[in-house]
């Protein structure tokens, strides 16, 4: 009778195992959201004006307050459908909203896409070789960083933000963040 | 005739497309020294494409990939080491791929687990059949039961 237990030991193995498993689908299937937070110092950059418009972006213009940073291009369809809630969400809130002008195959694409739907942007920059992008660990359009004061992204989203994702997660983190000194 | 302008009208549209749809042309300037255009390849082929899982930036034509190899190569002209260049990569892309961004698996305890996990069960399940069903031919002394 005492060996038998022995044998129970891959039966309780198994059922351990399994449950990790389980585990494991539950929880990416509950993780509908592809947000990550992040501690990372936004990468030293400098980039050019699109046409059109007299500005770029550098690291420097992102210091000293919190803001989001939205990564489009005017061949990306989900930032067709992004755009609304952009040009609504700086018509409601004072969030400076800096945008990057992704992979443009002609620079003046996107200053044409912006003409033709609104501009959401405080300021814009091009990163037509992804040099800017790669380093922000850029993957697809639309995606939105919030950078905080000192020049750390905070939080990444990926994909286009919507109205649950930012009253629930993005608009009460940038609260928190604006007490940060 | 008339098919002959519409076919014509329709190459020349074409080659609308063909001028200049992408920034890069979908190619990469090899790097000048062959040495460092080695080192170049050689790092591409250790990261996975983000955006086609599978292939590597140097196998892939995705244009994010092309960008990689741009940006691997403006790297190496820096004179950045590949462990540098490796690290930097993988800092940029940490929470979104970690591991996974490489196209070598990595050695660690839960790859290690992953790998050799299925052959610690079936060894337990060998212990358990030996003790089940061939200890069962040698004489016992049933003492309960």
């Amino acid at each position: 009778m005492n060996k038998r237990v022995f044998l129970l030991i891959p039966l309780v193995g198994l059922i351990l195992v399994g449950s990790i498993l389980v585990k494991g689908i539950i929880d990416s299937r509950n993780k509908t959201s592809l947000s990550f937070e992040t501690f990372k110092p936004i990468p030293e950059f400098e980039l050019p004006p699109i046409p059109d418009f007299d500005k770029g972006l550098s690291k420097a213009d992102l210091l000293g307050k919190v803001s989001l940073v939205n990564i489009f291009g005017s061949w990306c369809m989900t930032c067709e459908y992004e755009h609304p809630i952009l040009l609504k969400l700086q018509e409601e809130t004072n969030i400076p909203l800096y945008g990057i002008n992704w992979r443009e195959a002609k620079p003046q694409d996107g200053s044409r896409w912006l003409k033709r739907k609104g501009n959401p942007y405080t300021q814009i920059g091009a990163d037509p070789r992804s040099e800017l992008a790669i380093q922000l660990g850029i993957t697809g359009a639309p995606e939105t960083l919030v950078v905080d004061k000192k020049g750390y992204i905070r939080w990444h989203h990926e994909g286009a933000l919507n109205w649950d994702i930012l009253n629930k997660e993005l608009l009460p983190l940038i609260e928190k963040l604006k007490e940060e000194e | 005739m008339r098919i002959i302008f519409i076919n014509l009208f329709f190459l020349i549209s074409l080659l609308a497309f063909a001028d200049g749809s992408f920034n890069n042309n979908g190619w990469v300037a090899p790097l000048e020294d062959p040495n460092l255009e080695e080192r170049a390849v050689r790092l591409g082929r250790q990261f996975k494409c983000v955006q086609c899982k599978g292939q590597s930036i140097e196998e892939s034509n995705a244009d994010i990939a092309l960008d990689m190899r741009f940006f691997i190569r403006n790297l190496i002209e820096q004179g950045k080491s590949d462990k540098e260049i490796i690290a930097i990569m993988r800092s940029n892309y940490k929470e979104k791929y970690g591991d996974a961004l490489f196209m070598m698996p990595t050695t660690n305890l839960n790859a290690i687990l992953l790998w050799f996990g299925p052959l610690i069960f079936l060894a337990l399940g060998a212990i358990v059949i030996y003790y089940t069903s061939f200890r069962k031919k040698k004489p016992q002394n049933r003492e309960n039961s």
